[in-house]
């Protein structure tokens, strides 16, 4: 039995990686993309490694003298302090003290005092190194007699500021003794310990990146571990059983369960090298290298791959070829990843017993693990026993359960045994569900662009490192900590980029390499090959339709602006550009050209017929126009009625697309629709700002962003719903008219 | 050595693709199934090494009940077909190695055997090319060698011919005699005359899911009345078959 395990482990390591399929290259880009979030992360940590150096800060007080080295050659605005929530009192002890001579200090005023979220936000924003924290109402509590709990943060990012709490301290005692000189006893107690479990404040600099690290390490594994646990446990038993050499297997004395184990610790040893050695990076990069921290962190990444290996097997056995068991792992790979999502949403309120829970427990086991326990979970150790013996508990389950299937005849080989032919028929059955199809049409819209958005970005990245006007902000960049920085600062940089002309440039080009990609995926790529009429490009008035595209996109935006004038949320002032931004109004043009061209292409054009062909003219409508919503979903400030608004507008575009049975007026529709909305009224196109506009407008300070969209634009925004679904109504009475005529 | 016993078998509720077939084989006998395509050979060779189970009826190889001892059947039995193929990607050597393991063979007498089937059956040569770079006749040859290489008492192939020119196909046959002649019971089917003429001790004529005959080929000749082999085939299938 040993020896069978082994030398399917060995076969099942051996034989486990390829890329199959169209899912697996569709993980492998989501991977890639996400790799790319971590490199920028990473770099975002070590930049904030090179620290300004603090000097000294002096403070006396009643000839008691407080000294603190560190402050001297720090520039003037940062030597601030906040104080939140503070009682009137104390600004009148500071002044006392003459403490404003020697610093700024800032005033804040917030709900909850454990927001260490939004203390270290404000603590950015006024460019302090530390803050004190006071209870709200802390005025009332006071003339109440009560005592007032205060919280000391300090910023984690400067070393320098190590010895700040004492100095918070000394400041707070002496607060302490001044109002206790009135009202006779102690009135203060102060919790800089409390303030430590944030994440935020703490002696150490690197506990904040370290938080970064306890949300972003484990994701990471994570996504590894799917991934090659996925492409692997796929390609052996179904892919054996597809290529028709699981029958010779099944034909050996070695014990069924041998074959569900091998495998099982094969591909997760698939997974678990490269997992251990992402932890191992993370140690030497978190500084908390420890033995026992490595051991759990492996052992947990061991029984989680054994466990999402098990399942893979079970669904390699139930499938009979790689893409149909890929497909069935699909949801299991989007739940588990789900959960590593709603993990990182709730590091915030860490709660013990997630410990203790396979999948929950493997993420926060890691992440503590990896920073030795270092955040307020110290005593993870036990639960990460538990969670590690429940999961392996579980995954002997299921390959019981796996074992148990391997002796039905229905499993053993392809398709129990069915002649040729027969097996070629009911491959056809099993196709005509066509879950594959629909896969593969949400997969390839996102890899394309993708790919030609990263290829956008290389030009943009290099003429931004090569530009002085940048400097500024790369200095601005040390001061970064901490993973809610960091990720705004990457937004920063990737606002910047989205909205730079060179971007814009590249991504023209980039949407006529999309559209080139569509018309060689058509042309040459297909099985079918089709002529480029088949994406929509057909009609004999190609010119007419497009220009009558473009007065409907025009006015159906000029609709759009007219209402929000009316209901007083939007004013125009004036044209905007002059002689010198004038060309970057006209570069957008071929812009917005290409790029409505391509994303008709995309999911008019050429997904509709297609999928009409396989599911019927109303899913295709409604699919390709899910897509379309789907994929605007990650821009910025997107909403869920923001979804649904794009999800209307793609449902309109369709319909006149069947209206006129081309793409060349729904085409030029997109096209004058965006360039309207963000070169000629200057407002925001799908969460993307153009930065230059004919016409100067700006939204009324009592606009509703639930009509005029908010940062998402018009899109968002009900006033868009209004104009889209009256734009439906008329194009269905007039497809019906059509379709009554013949 | 086996006795096939009363085996019926539906895939469907309403179709009976075996409809009670009965036979034995004794040691040093090939014993040959003779069948239009379609009538159940292989669906019969499947049920007798175990990758199907009969809807009714028992098979026994060594006096082993195939249904009961899976398993150790696996260890008696060397079976071949030609829908169990061999792993595109891989080299006969590594695939040799890799099914040594899994009947649990020493590694230094698997050694042993392997050069000698490579050099029995002309592997020697390609023995380090993938599979899927082999023709059709190399990789029937490394078939045969693999599905043997645990020396079985019983031997069952499905069309072992198939497909293959004549000279591998001489190979083959001379081979299987070879093996009848140590004592192993062979169980081979086909729908070629020629084969089951000179190979076979015995053969059964299976139409539509049932032996409709059995004997050596002088017996079914006499038994049908007619000159020669095939005609007796045919008389067979158009007295059986309803169309
Ligand atoms: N898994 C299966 N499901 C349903 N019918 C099957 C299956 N396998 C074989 N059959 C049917 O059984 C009959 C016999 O097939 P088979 O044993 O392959 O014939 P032969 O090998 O003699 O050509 C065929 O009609 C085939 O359609
Ligand atoms: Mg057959």
């Amino acid at each position: 039995m040993f020896k069978s395990v082994r030398t399917f482990m060995r076969r099942a390591m051996h034989k486990g990686n390829t890329f199959k399929t169209t899912v697996a290259q569709g993980t492998f880009v989501a991977a890639t993309a996400f790799g790319l979030a971590i490199v920028c992360m990473v770099l975002g940590v070590l930049i904030t490694m090179f620290h300004y150096r603090i000097d000294q800060i002096y403070w006396e007080h009643n000839s008691e003298k407080f000294v603190y080295d560190g402050y001297k050659d720090l520039p003037e605005e940062y030597k601030g302090f906040l104080f939140v929530n503070a009682p009137s009192s104390f600004p009148e002890f500071l002044y006392k003290n003459n403490a404003n001579a020697f610093f700024s200090y800032k005033y804040e005023e917030m709900d909850a005092p454990y927001d260490f979220v939004t203390v270290g936000q404000l603590m950015r924003l006024h460019n302090c190194g530390s803050a004190i924290v006071f209870p709200k109402n802390s005025d009332e509590l006071l003339s109440n007699g009560e005592k007032l709990e205060v919280l000391t943060y300090i910023r984690t990012d400067r070393t320098e500021l190590y010895d700040a709490n004492e100095y918070q301290e000394n400041i707070l005692k002496l607060y302490d003794k001044y109002i206790t000189a009135e009202n006779g006893n102690p009135q203060i107690t102060i919790k800089p310990a409390e303030a430590d479990l944030t994440g935020v404040s703490t002696t150490n600099p690197l506990k904040s990146s370290l938080y970064g690290f306890i949300a972003v390490v484990p994701l990471i594994i994570f996504i590894i571990i799917l991934y090659t646990v996925m492409t692997g446990g796929t390609n052996v038993i179904a892919g054996e059983k597809e290529r028709g050499t699981f029958a010779a297997i099944i034909l050996t004395p070695s014990p069924r369960a041998a074959i569900v184990v091998g495998n099982v610790l094969g591909i997760s040893a698939l997974a678990v090298i490269p997992a251990s050695i992402v932890c191992f990076l993370a140690f030497l990069l978190t500084g908390k290298f420890n033995v026992i921290g490595l051991v759990i962190a492996i052992l947990l990444v061991i029984s989680f791959a054994i466990l999402v290996a098990a399942i893979t097997i079970l669904i390699s056995i139930i499938n009979q070829s790689v893409v149909s068991a890929q497909t069935a792992f699909l949801p299991v790979f989007l739940i588990i990843l789900g959960i590593a999502v709603n993990c990182v949403q709730k590091l915030g309120i860490f709660e013990e017993f997630y410990l203790y829970f396979p999948l929950y427990g493997h993420f926060f086991g890691i992440g503590n693990a990896l920073v030795a326990g270092y955040n307020y979970y110290t005593n993870y150790i036990p639960g990460a026993i538990v969670c590690i013996v429940l999961s392996l508990v579980l995954a002997c389950l299921v390959m019981f359960i796996s074992t148990k299937l391997l002796y039905n005849e229905k499993f053993m080989t392809n398709e129990g045994g069915l002649s040729a032919k027969e097996i070629r028929k009911s491959k056809k059955k099993h196709k005509s569900l066509g879950l594959d199809k629909l896969v593969n049409h949400a997969i390839f819209p996102v890899a394309v662009l993708s790919f030609v958005q990263l290829l956008a970005l290389v030009p943009t990245a290099i003429t931004y490192m090569r530009n002085d006007i940048y400097s500024d902000f790369i200095t601005n960049l040390k001061d970064v900590s901490g993973i809610m920085d960091i990720m705004s600062v990457m937004s920063e940089i990737l606002a910047m980029f989205l909205s730079s002309p060179v971007f814009l440039i590249s991504m023209a080009i980039g949407y006529v390499i999309l559209i080139a990609i569509y018309c060689l995926k058509v042309r040459v790529i297909e099985r079918d090959r089709k002529p480029l009429q088949s994406i929509g490009f057909t009609g004999n008035h190609a010119l007419r339709d497009y220009l009558i595209g473009l007065v409907v996109g025009f006015s159906l935006l000029s609709a759009v602006c007219l209402i929000l004038v009316l209901a007083g949320n939007l004013s125009f002032h004036g044209i905007a550009v002059n002689t010198s931004t004038i060309g970057v109004v006209l570069a957008g043009i071929p812009m917005w050209f290409v790029q409505g061209a391509s994303e008709e292409i995309m999911f008019r054009g050429y997904m509709i017929p297609r999928l009409e062909k396989k599911f019927g003219k109303i899913i295709a409508i409604l699919y390709s126009s899910f897509l379309f919503a789907v994929l605007h979903g990650a821009n910025i400030g997107f909403t869920w009625l923001a979804g649904i608004n794009l999800f209307i507008i793609a449902v309109f575009f369709a319909l006149i697309y069947y209206y006129t049975g081309n793409i060349w007026l729904t085409c030029a529709a997109h096209t004058a629709w965006n360039f309207c909305q963000g070169s000629l009224y200057g407002l925001e196109v799908s969460g993307s700002t153009s930065g230059v506009s004919i016409l100067n407008s700006s939204y009324s300070a009592s606009a509703s962003p639930y009509f005029t969209g908010g940062a998402f634009g018009p899109e968002g925004g009900l006033a868009v719903t209004i104009v889209t679904v009256i734009g439906i109504v008329i194009m269905s009475v007039l497809l019906y008219k059509k379709s009554s005529k013949k | 050595m086996i006795t096939v016993n009363n085996i019926t078998k539906s895939f469907t509720k309403d179709t009976q693709t075996l409809k009670g077939v009965s036979f034995a084989v004794k040691e040093g006998e090939i014993y040959g199934l003779l069948g239009p395509n379609g009538a159940g050979k292989t669906t019969l060779m499947r049920i007798i090494s175990t990758l199907i189970k009969p809807t009714s009826g028992d098979v026994t190889i060594c006096g082993l009940d195939v249904a009961k001892n899976v398993l150790e059947i696996h260890r008696k039995i060397g079976f071949l077909t030609t829908e169990v193929k061999l792993d595109p990607l891989s080299t006969p050597d590594q695939l040799y190695d890799f099914f040594a393991e899994l009947y649990d063979i020493d590694k230094s007498d698997a050694d042993v055997a392997k050069e000698k089937a490579f050099e029995e059956f002309g592997i020697a040569p390609f023995r380090k090319k993938r599979i899927v770079d082999l023709s059709t006749g190399m990789k029937q040859k490394v078939s045969i060698a693999i599905s043997l290489i645990h020396n079985p008492p019983v031997i069952v192939f499905d069309e072992p011919t198939n497909g293959l020119d004549i000279l591998t196909q001489k190979q083959v046959t001379d081979y299987l005699l070879g093996l009848k002649d140590k004592g192993h019971a062979i169980i081979l089917s086909t729908h070629i005359f020629s084969v089951a003429e000179q190979l076979c001790d015995r053969i059964g004529i299976l139409i539509d899911g049932e032996l409709k005959a059995e004997g050596t080929v002088d017996e079914l000749i006499e038994y049908t009345g007619t000159k020669t082999f095939e005609e007796a085939f045919f008389e067979l299938y158009v007295k059986n078959h309803k169309e």
